[in-house]
Protein backbone atom coordinates (compact mmCIF):
# COMPACT_ATOMS: atom_id res chain seq x y z
CA UNK A 1 0.00 0.00 0.00
CA UNK A 2 2.55 2.90 1.25
CA UNK A 3 4.58 1.53 -1.46
CA UNK A 4 2.01 2.36 -4.34
CA UNK A 5 1.94 5.15 -2.92
CA UNK A 6 5.27 5.89 -2.99
CA UNK A 7 5.90 4.26 -6.57
CA UNK A 8 3.10 7.10 -7.73
CA UNK A 9 4.59 9.91 -6.06
CA UNK A 10 7.79 8.85 -7.74
CA UNK A 11 6.09 9.00 -11.16
CA UNK A 12 4.71 12.26 -10.91
CA UNK A 13 7.93 14.09 -9.34
CA UNK A 14 10.11 12.29 -12.21
CA UNK A 15 7.61 13.65 -14.78
CA UNK A 16 7.46 16.99 -13.31
CA UNK A 17 11.34 17.33 -13.31
CA UNK A 18 11.77 16.19 -16.69
CA UNK A 19 9.08 18.37 -18.10
CA UNK A 20 9.79 21.45 -16.02
CA UNK A 21 12.97 21.47 -14.20
CA UNK A 22 15.21 19.88 -16.92
CA UNK A 23 13.61 22.18 -19.45
CA UNK A 24 15.79 24.73 -18.08
CA UNK A 25 19.21 21.76 -18.38
CA UNK A 26 18.40 21.14 -21.94
CA UNK A 27 21.75 19.59 -23.74
CA UNK A 28 21.78 19.00 -27.39
CA UNK A 29 17.98 19.99 -27.49
CA UNK A 30 17.08 17.37 -25.53
CA UNK A 31 16.03 16.19 -22.12
CA UNK A 32 16.80 12.99 -20.21
CA UNK A 33 14.14 10.44 -19.96
CA UNK A 34 13.60 10.15 -15.71
CA UNK A 35 10.44 7.95 -16.51
CA UNK A 36 12.68 5.36 -17.83
CA UNK A 37 15.07 5.37 -15.21
CA UNK A 38 12.13 5.15 -12.56
CA UNK A 39 10.72 2.67 -14.52
CA UNK A 40 14.07 0.08 -15.33
CA UNK A 41 14.82 0.69 -11.80
CA UNK A 42 11.96 -0.57 -10.29
CA UNK A 43 11.64 -3.76 -12.39
CA UNK A 44 14.65 -4.12 -11.38
CA UNK A 45 14.37 -3.93 -7.85
CA UNK A 46 11.04 -5.75 -7.01
CA UNK A 47 10.41 -7.59 -10.65
CA UNK A 48 8.25 -8.03 -13.76
CA UNK A 49 4.47 -6.75 -12.14
CA UNK A 50 5.72 -4.09 -10.35
CA UNK A 51 8.24 -2.92 -13.28
CA UNK A 52 4.82 -3.23 -15.77
CA UNK A 53 2.53 -1.37 -13.54
CA UNK A 54 4.54 1.20 -13.20
CA UNK A 55 5.59 1.54 -16.30
CA UNK A 56 2.09 1.23 -17.95
CA UNK A 57 1.19 4.55 -15.20
CA UNK A 58 4.35 6.26 -16.18
CA UNK A 59 3.62 5.97 -19.62
CA UNK A 60 -0.17 7.18 -19.24
CA UNK A 61 0.96 10.27 -17.67
CA UNK A 62 3.07 11.38 -20.42
CA UNK A 63 0.04 10.15 -23.07
CA UNK A 64 -2.46 12.16 -21.27
CA UNK A 65 -0.40 15.05 -20.57
CA UNK A 66 1.52 15.34 -23.97
CA UNK A 67 0.98 13.13 -26.68
CA UNK A 68 -1.77 12.67 -29.06
CA UNK A 69 -2.70 9.11 -28.96
CA UNK A 70 -3.52 7.95 -25.55
CA UNK A 71 -1.76 4.50 -24.94
CA UNK A 72 1.19 4.18 -26.62
CA UNK A 73 4.03 5.15 -24.36
CA UNK A 74 1.52 2.98 -21.40
CA UNK A 75 2.62 0.41 -23.64
CA UNK A 76 5.92 0.98 -24.83
CA UNK A 77 7.24 1.66 -20.74
CA UNK A 78 4.95 -1.10 -19.95
CA UNK A 79 7.08 -3.63 -22.05
CA UNK A 80 10.43 -2.13 -20.98
CA UNK A 81 9.17 -2.54 -17.39
CA UNK A 82 7.97 -6.39 -18.39
CA UNK A 83 11.84 -6.93 -20.19
CA UNK A 84 13.94 -5.49 -17.46
CA UNK A 85 11.75 -7.44 -15.01
CA UNK A 86 13.46 -10.42 -16.26
CA UNK A 87 16.86 -8.86 -14.29
CA UNK A 88 15.76 -8.53 -11.07
CA UNK A 89 16.05 -12.60 -10.63
CA UNK A 90 19.87 -11.35 -10.28
CA UNK A 91 19.60 -8.10 -8.07
CA UNK A 92 22.14 -7.60 -6.19
CA UNK A 93 22.70 -3.54 -4.99
CA UNK A 94 26.14 -3.34 -5.36
CA UNK A 95 25.75 -3.80 -8.88
CA UNK A 96 26.11 -0.16 -10.53
CA UNK A 97 27.13 -1.73 -14.33
CA UNK A 98 23.99 -4.07 -14.93
CA UNK A 99 21.43 -1.04 -13.99
CA UNK A 100 23.26 1.72 -16.50
CA UNK A 101 23.66 -1.11 -19.23
CA UNK A 102 19.87 -1.56 -19.14
CA UNK A 103 19.00 2.11 -18.80
CA UNK A 104 21.12 2.43 -22.00
CA UNK A 105 19.58 -0.19 -24.03
CA UNK A 106 15.73 0.32 -22.57
CA UNK A 107 16.09 3.99 -23.47
CA UNK A 108 17.35 3.05 -27.07
CA UNK A 109 14.65 0.22 -27.41
CA UNK A 110 11.83 3.09 -26.14
CA UNK A 111 13.57 5.75 -28.58
CA UNK A 112 13.25 2.80 -31.45
CA UNK A 113 9.64 1.96 -30.83
CA UNK A 114 8.89 5.05 -30.91
CA UNK A 115 10.36 6.30 -34.22
CA UNK A 116 8.96 3.38 -35.71
CA UNK A 117 5.78 3.23 -34.37
CA UNK A 118 4.94 7.10 -34.14
CA UNK A 119 7.37 8.89 -35.85
CA UNK A 120 7.57 7.06 -38.97
CA UNK A 121 3.91 6.61 -39.33
CA UNK A 122 3.32 10.11 -39.66
CA UNK A 123 5.98 10.73 -42.58
CA UNK A 124 8.92 11.01 -41.56
CA UNK A 125 11.54 8.94 -43.08
CA UNK A 126 14.66 10.42 -42.40
CA UNK A 127 16.01 7.57 -39.89
CA UNK A 128 19.57 8.73 -39.69
CA UNK A 129 18.76 12.35 -39.01
CA UNK A 130 16.30 11.36 -36.42
CA UNK A 131 18.54 8.75 -34.75
CA UNK A 132 21.79 11.37 -34.64
CA UNK A 133 19.93 14.58 -33.57
CA UNK A 134 17.61 12.95 -31.17
CA UNK A 135 17.53 9.31 -30.38
CA UNK A 136 21.62 9.38 -29.65
CA UNK A 137 21.54 12.55 -27.36
CA UNK A 138 18.68 11.68 -25.35
CA UNK A 139 20.10 8.09 -24.59
CA UNK A 140 23.41 9.53 -23.33
CA UNK A 141 22.00 12.01 -21.28
CA UNK A 142 19.47 9.97 -19.78
CA UNK A 143 22.76 7.79 -18.88
CA UNK A 144 24.36 10.54 -17.83
CA UNK A 145 21.35 11.38 -15.07
CA UNK A 146 21.01 7.98 -14.33
CA UNK A 147 24.15 7.89 -12.43
CA UNK A 148 22.43 9.82 -9.73
CA UNK A 149 18.54 9.30 -10.25
CA UNK A 150 19.39 5.52 -10.58
CA UNK A 151 20.71 5.76 -6.68
CA UNK A 152 18.42 8.11 -5.46
CA UNK A 153 15.70 5.17 -6.75
CA UNK A 154 18.23 2.56 -4.95
CA UNK A 155 17.74 4.31 -1.76
CA UNK A 156 14.25 5.11 -1.75
CA UNK A 157 14.06 1.36 -2.46
CA UNK A 158 16.20 0.06 0.12
CA UNK A 159 14.88 2.27 3.07
CA UNK A 160 11.34 1.39 1.73
CA UNK A 161 12.43 -2.78 2.04
CA UNK A 162 13.46 -1.75 5.51
CA UNK A 163 10.77 -0.48 6.54
CA UNK A 164 8.57 -3.24 5.09
CA UNK A 165 10.52 -5.92 7.32
CA UNK A 166 9.75 -4.29 10.69
CA UNK A 167 6.35 -4.31 10.08
CA UNK A 168 6.11 -7.90 9.10
CA UNK B 1 -2.75 -20.76 6.84
CA UNK B 2 -2.98 -23.21 4.15
CA UNK B 3 -6.58 -22.07 3.08
CA UNK B 4 -5.79 -18.88 2.78
CA UNK B 5 -2.71 -19.19 0.43
CA UNK B 6 -5.12 -21.21 -2.01
CA UNK B 7 -7.65 -18.89 -1.91
CA UNK B 8 -4.77 -15.67 -3.22
CA UNK B 9 -5.03 -16.11 -6.71
CA UNK B 10 -1.45 -15.47 -8.23
CA UNK B 11 -1.36 -13.42 -10.92
CA UNK B 12 1.67 -14.52 -13.39
CA UNK B 13 3.59 -11.59 -14.88
CA UNK B 14 2.76 -12.99 -18.74
CA UNK B 15 -0.81 -12.54 -17.82
CA UNK B 16 -0.55 -9.22 -16.43
CA UNK B 17 1.27 -8.39 -19.57
CA UNK B 18 -1.63 -9.75 -21.66
CA UNK B 19 -4.01 -7.51 -20.06
CA UNK B 20 -2.20 -4.36 -20.02
CA UNK B 21 -1.41 -4.66 -23.45
CA UNK B 22 -4.75 -5.53 -24.09
CA UNK B 23 -5.91 -2.18 -21.82
CA UNK B 24 -3.37 -0.23 -24.26
CA UNK B 25 -4.55 -1.16 -27.52
CA UNK B 26 -8.40 -0.53 -26.33
CA UNK B 27 -7.10 2.98 -25.12
CA UNK B 28 -4.94 3.39 -28.59
CA UNK B 29 -7.81 2.68 -30.93
CA UNK B 30 -10.57 4.85 -28.81
CA UNK B 31 -7.97 7.66 -28.89
CA UNK B 32 -8.00 6.92 -32.37
CA UNK B 33 -11.00 6.33 -33.58
CA UNK B 34 -13.11 9.27 -30.95
CA UNK B 35 -10.37 11.84 -31.62
CA UNK B 36 -11.60 13.96 -28.58
CA UNK B 37 -13.16 10.84 -26.79
CA UNK B 38 -9.58 11.72 -23.54
CA UNK B 39 -9.79 15.05 -23.93
CA UNK B 40 -11.84 15.51 -20.63
CA UNK B 41 -9.56 13.16 -19.04
CA UNK B 42 -6.76 14.95 -20.40
CA UNK B 43 -7.83 18.26 -19.09
CA UNK B 44 -8.50 16.91 -15.66
CA UNK B 45 -4.60 15.33 -15.03
CA UNK B 46 -3.34 18.72 -17.05
CA UNK B 47 -5.28 20.67 -14.25
CA UNK B 48 -3.46 18.37 -11.56
CA UNK B 49 -0.06 18.77 -12.90
CA UNK B 50 0.36 22.08 -13.96
CA UNK B 51 0.17 23.65 -10.86
CA UNK B 52 2.88 21.64 -9.59
CA UNK B 53 4.77 22.13 -12.77
CA UNK B 54 4.05 25.75 -11.74
CA UNK B 55 5.97 25.43 -8.72
CA UNK B 56 8.85 23.57 -9.68
CA UNK B 57 8.91 26.45 -12.65
CA UNK B 58 9.48 29.30 -9.87
CA UNK B 59 12.51 27.35 -8.66
CA UNK B 60 13.82 27.01 -11.77
CA UNK B 61 13.42 30.31 -12.98
CA UNK B 62 15.10 31.59 -9.87
CA UNK B 63 17.90 29.63 -10.36
CA UNK B 64 18.53 30.52 -13.79
CA UNK B 65 18.03 34.07 -12.03
CA UNK B 66 20.73 33.72 -9.52
CA UNK B 67 23.23 32.56 -11.95
CA UNK B 68 22.89 35.53 -14.15
CA UNK B 69 23.13 38.01 -11.20
CA UNK B 70 26.94 36.69 -10.61
CA UNK B 71 27.44 38.67 -13.73
CA UNK B 72 30.04 41.54 -12.61
CA UNK B 73 28.59 44.49 -10.49
CA UNK B 74 30.93 46.70 -12.47
CA UNK B 75 29.45 45.31 -15.76
CA UNK B 76 25.88 46.10 -15.08
CA UNK B 77 26.45 49.70 -14.08
CA UNK B 78 28.51 50.31 -17.15
CA UNK B 79 25.48 48.69 -19.08
CA UNK B 80 23.25 50.39 -16.84
CA UNK B 81 24.94 54.25 -18.21
CA UNK B 82 24.95 53.09 -21.86
CA UNK B 83 20.89 52.40 -21.00
CA UNK B 84 20.13 55.59 -19.58
CA UNK B 85 21.79 57.28 -22.48
CA UNK B 86 19.84 55.20 -24.86
CA UNK B 87 16.36 56.12 -22.89
CA UNK B 88 17.38 59.72 -23.54
CA UNK B 89 17.83 59.67 -27.27
CA UNK B 90 14.98 57.20 -27.28
CA UNK B 91 12.57 59.22 -25.56
CA UNK B 92 12.91 62.02 -28.04
CA UNK B 93 12.76 59.64 -30.91
CA UNK B 94 9.57 58.27 -29.48
CA UNK B 95 8.02 61.47 -28.86
CA UNK B 96 8.63 62.38 -33.13
CA UNK B 97 7.07 58.82 -33.28
CA UNK B 98 4.23 59.40 -31.28
CA UNK B 99 3.06 61.95 -33.33
CA UNK B 100 4.03 60.72 -36.28
CA UNK B 101 1.57 57.57 -34.91
CA UNK B 102 -1.46 60.22 -34.60
CA UNK B 103 -0.98 61.18 -38.44
CA UNK B 104 -1.08 57.54 -39.43
CA UNK B 105 -4.66 56.94 -37.28
CA UNK B 106 -5.86 59.32 -39.01
CA UNK B 107 -4.14 58.75 -42.47
CA UNK B 108 -5.58 55.14 -41.80
CA UNK B 109 -8.97 56.24 -41.04
CA UNK B 110 -9.24 57.97 -44.59
CA UNK B 111 -7.73 54.85 -46.02
CA UNK B 112 -9.98 52.17 -43.64
CA UNK B 113 -7.06 50.21 -43.82
CA UNK B 114 -8.12 46.74 -42.01
CA UNK B 115 -6.77 46.68 -38.20
CA UNK B 116 -3.06 45.54 -37.50
CA UNK B 117 -2.97 42.69 -35.04
CA UNK B 118 -1.40 45.30 -32.51
CA UNK B 119 -5.25 45.94 -32.17
CA UNK B 120 -6.19 42.36 -31.35
CA UNK B 121 -7.75 41.71 -27.27
CA UNK B 122 -4.61 39.90 -25.94
CA UNK B 123 -3.75 38.38 -22.37
CA UNK B 124 -0.05 37.40 -21.16
CA UNK B 125 0.97 34.48 -20.50
CA UNK B 126 3.92 32.29 -19.58
CA UNK B 127 5.73 29.14 -20.36
CA UNK B 128 5.50 26.80 -17.70
CA UNK B 129 6.10 23.37 -19.48
CA UNK B 130 7.72 22.40 -22.83
CA UNK B 131 7.17 18.61 -24.36
CA UNK B 132 9.64 16.03 -22.69
CA UNK B 133 9.33 13.85 -25.64
CA UNK B 134 12.13 15.31 -28.18
CA UNK B 135 9.85 15.36 -31.06
CA UNK B 136 7.05 17.78 -30.83
CA UNK B 137 7.67 21.43 -30.50
CA UNK B 138 4.80 21.64 -27.73
CA UNK B 139 4.20 23.48 -24.65
CA UNK B 140 2.28 24.66 -21.94
CA UNK B 141 1.25 28.20 -20.83
CA UNK B 142 0.15 29.51 -17.22
CA UNK B 143 -3.09 31.19 -18.38
CA UNK B 144 -6.50 28.79 -19.30
CA UNK B 145 -10.54 29.01 -19.56
CA UNK B 146 -10.62 30.90 -16.67
CA UNK B 147 -8.29 33.43 -18.08
CA UNK B 148 -10.65 33.44 -21.12
CA UNK B 149 -8.50 31.25 -23.89
CA UNK B 150 -9.93 29.01 -26.19
CA UNK B 151 -8.82 26.30 -28.25
CA UNK B 152 -7.16 27.62 -31.29
CA UNK B 153 -6.69 30.81 -30.12
CA UNK B 154 -3.49 32.00 -32.15
CA UNK B 155 -0.15 33.01 -29.93
CA UNK B 156 2.62 35.52 -30.23
CA UNK B 157 5.42 36.43 -29.05
CA UNK B 158 7.48 39.84 -30.02
CA UNK B 159 5.94 40.38 -33.13
CA UNK B 160 5.89 37.30 -34.63
CA UNK B 161 3.36 33.76 -34.48
CA UNK B 162 4.52 31.19 -31.93
CA UNK B 163 1.66 28.78 -32.63
CA UNK B 164 -2.03 27.97 -31.74
CA UNK B 165 -3.62 26.22 -28.86
CA UNK B 166 -4.87 22.92 -28.83
CA UNK B 167 -6.07 22.12 -25.64
CA UNK B 168 -6.92 24.38 -22.71
CA UNK B 169 -7.88 23.46 -19.34
CA UNK B 170 -9.00 25.42 -16.34
CA UNK B 171 -5.47 27.15 -15.69
CA UNK B 172 -3.21 26.06 -18.40
CA UNK B 173 -3.19 25.43 -22.39
CA UNK B 174 -1.52 23.57 -24.82
CA UNK B 175 0.28 25.24 -27.49
CA UNK B 176 1.73 23.55 -30.65
CA UNK B 177 4.23 25.97 -32.21
CA UNK B 178 5.26 26.18 -35.92
CA UNK B 179 7.83 24.71 -35.99
CA UNK B 180 6.80 21.68 -34.97
CA UNK B 181 6.69 18.86 -37.67
CA UNK B 182 2.87 18.25 -37.79
CA UNK B 183 2.25 22.37 -37.42
CA UNK B 184 0.97 23.69 -40.76
CA UNK B 185 0.02 27.40 -41.16
CA UNK B 186 -1.24 28.35 -44.46
CA UNK B 187 0.56 32.06 -44.95
CA UNK B 188 0.85 34.48 -47.73
CA UNK B 189 3.54 37.02 -49.24
CA UNK B 190 2.57 40.56 -48.03
CA UNK B 191 4.07 42.32 -50.56
CA UNK B 192 2.21 40.38 -53.27
CA UNK B 193 -0.61 38.56 -51.61
CA UNK B 194 0.64 34.89 -53.47
CA UNK B 195 -0.32 32.25 -50.64
CA UNK B 196 2.06 29.43 -49.42
CA UNK B 197 2.35 26.68 -47.13
CA UNK B 198 4.29 27.24 -43.94
CA UNK B 199 4.92 23.85 -42.39
CA UNK B 200 7.75 23.03 -39.55
CA UNK B 201 10.44 21.12 -39.96
CA UNK B 202 12.78 19.64 -37.46
CA UNK B 203 15.73 19.04 -39.28
CA UNK B 204 15.69 22.31 -41.03
CA UNK B 205 15.21 24.04 -37.34
CA UNK B 206 18.72 23.29 -36.58
CA UNK B 207 19.94 26.35 -39.10
CA UNK B 208 16.98 28.11 -37.73
CA UNK B 209 14.53 27.38 -40.53
CA UNK B 210 11.38 25.92 -41.54
CA UNK B 211 9.76 24.94 -44.89
CA UNK B 212 7.61 26.96 -47.22
CA UNK B 213 5.73 24.77 -49.58
CA UNK B 214 3.31 25.41 -52.44
CA UNK B 215 4.54 28.93 -53.85
CA UNK B 216 2.86 29.66 -57.05
CA UNK B 217 5.28 29.42 -59.88
CA UNK B 218 4.68 32.64 -61.23
CA UNK B 219 4.67 34.29 -58.19
CA UNK B 220 6.63 37.08 -58.17
CA UNK B 221 8.46 36.44 -54.76
CA UNK B 222 12.41 37.41 -53.83
CA UNK B 223 14.76 36.43 -51.00
CA UNK B 224 13.75 38.29 -47.20
CA UNK B 225 10.07 38.83 -48.14
CA UNK B 226 7.87 38.65 -45.36
CA UNK B 227 5.34 36.02 -44.54
CA UNK B 228 2.17 36.74 -42.81
CA UNK B 229 -0.54 34.76 -42.02
CA UNK B 230 -3.13 34.70 -44.83
CA UNK B 231 -6.72 35.67 -45.07
CA UNK B 232 -7.89 32.19 -45.78
CA UNK B 233 -6.25 29.76 -43.08
CA UNK B 234 -9.36 28.77 -41.16
CA UNK B 235 -7.45 29.33 -37.38
CA UNK B 236 -5.09 31.98 -37.84
CA UNK B 237 -5.83 35.44 -37.94
CA UNK B 238 -4.48 37.04 -40.99
CA UNK B 239 -2.00 39.11 -41.44
CA UNK B 240 0.73 38.00 -38.26
CA UNK B 241 3.97 38.33 -39.46
CA UNK B 242 5.79 34.31 -39.44
CA UNK B 243 8.73 35.39 -40.63
CA UNK B 244 11.23 36.01 -43.92
CA UNK B 245 11.70 34.39 -46.88
CA UNK B 246 15.10 32.68 -48.60
CA UNK B 247 16.40 30.07 -50.73
CA UNK B 248 13.48 29.80 -53.44
CA UNK B 249 13.85 26.53 -55.26
CA UNK B 250 11.83 24.78 -57.64
CA UNK B 251 9.91 21.85 -56.40
CA UNK B 252 10.82 18.41 -57.35
CA UNK B 253 7.32 18.07 -59.38
CA UNK B 254 8.03 21.23 -60.74
CA UNK B 255 4.54 22.48 -60.22
CA UNK B 256 4.96 24.74 -57.72
CA UNK B 257 8.20 26.29 -55.69
CA UNK B 258 9.38 25.29 -51.77
CA UNK B 259 11.32 27.99 -49.71
CA UNK B 260 13.46 28.03 -46.64
CA UNK B 261 11.67 30.91 -43.75
CA UNK B 262 13.30 32.25 -40.91
CA UNK B 263 10.71 32.58 -38.10
CA UNK B 264 10.85 35.97 -36.27
CA UNK B 265 10.18 34.52 -32.99
CA UNK B 266 13.23 32.96 -31.33
CA UNK B 267 11.76 29.73 -30.23
CA UNK B 268 15.10 27.98 -28.38
CA UNK B 269 14.18 31.04 -25.31
CA UNK B 270 10.69 31.15 -25.33
CA UNK B 271 9.19 32.68 -22.28
CA UNK B 272 6.35 35.12 -22.44
CA UNK B 273 4.13 35.12 -25.48
CA UNK B 274 0.59 36.71 -25.84
CA UNK B 275 -2.53 34.79 -26.79
CA UNK B 276 -4.84 36.38 -29.35
CA UNK B 277 -8.48 36.36 -27.21
CA UNK B 278 -10.50 37.15 -30.34
CA UNK B 279 -11.14 33.74 -32.87
CA UNK B 280 -11.06 33.56 -36.22
CA UNK B 281 -14.55 33.84 -37.80
CA UNK B 282 -14.90 30.99 -39.73
CA UNK B 283 -17.90 29.98 -42.26
CA UNK B 284 -20.40 28.13 -39.39
CA UNK B 285 -20.45 30.30 -37.29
Amino acid sequence: MIRSIVVLIEIIISYLLQSSVFSYFELAGVVPDILLILVVSTAFFRGQKAGMLTGFLAGLLMDLCMGDVVGICAIFYMLIGFLNGYSNKIFDREDYLLPMALITVSELLYNLLYYFFVVMLQGNLKFGYYFGKIILPRVVYTLFVAILFYKLFQMLHLMLAHFENKER
Amino acid sequence: MKRRKARRVYLRPKHLLYALLFVGVVLIYISYRYKDSFAPVKTWVGDLVTPMQKGINTIGTYLTEQIELMDSKAELQAENEALKAEIESLKIQNSILVSDGYELAALRELYEVGQKYSDYPMIAASVIAKDSNGYYSVFTIDKGSEDGIAKDMNVIAGNGLVGIVTEVGKRYAKVRSIIDDVSYVSGMFLKTNDTCDVKGDLELLEDGYIRVESIRLNAEVEENYEIVTSHISDKYLPGILIGYVSNIEMDSSNMARTAYLMPVVDFEHLENVLVITELKKTMDE
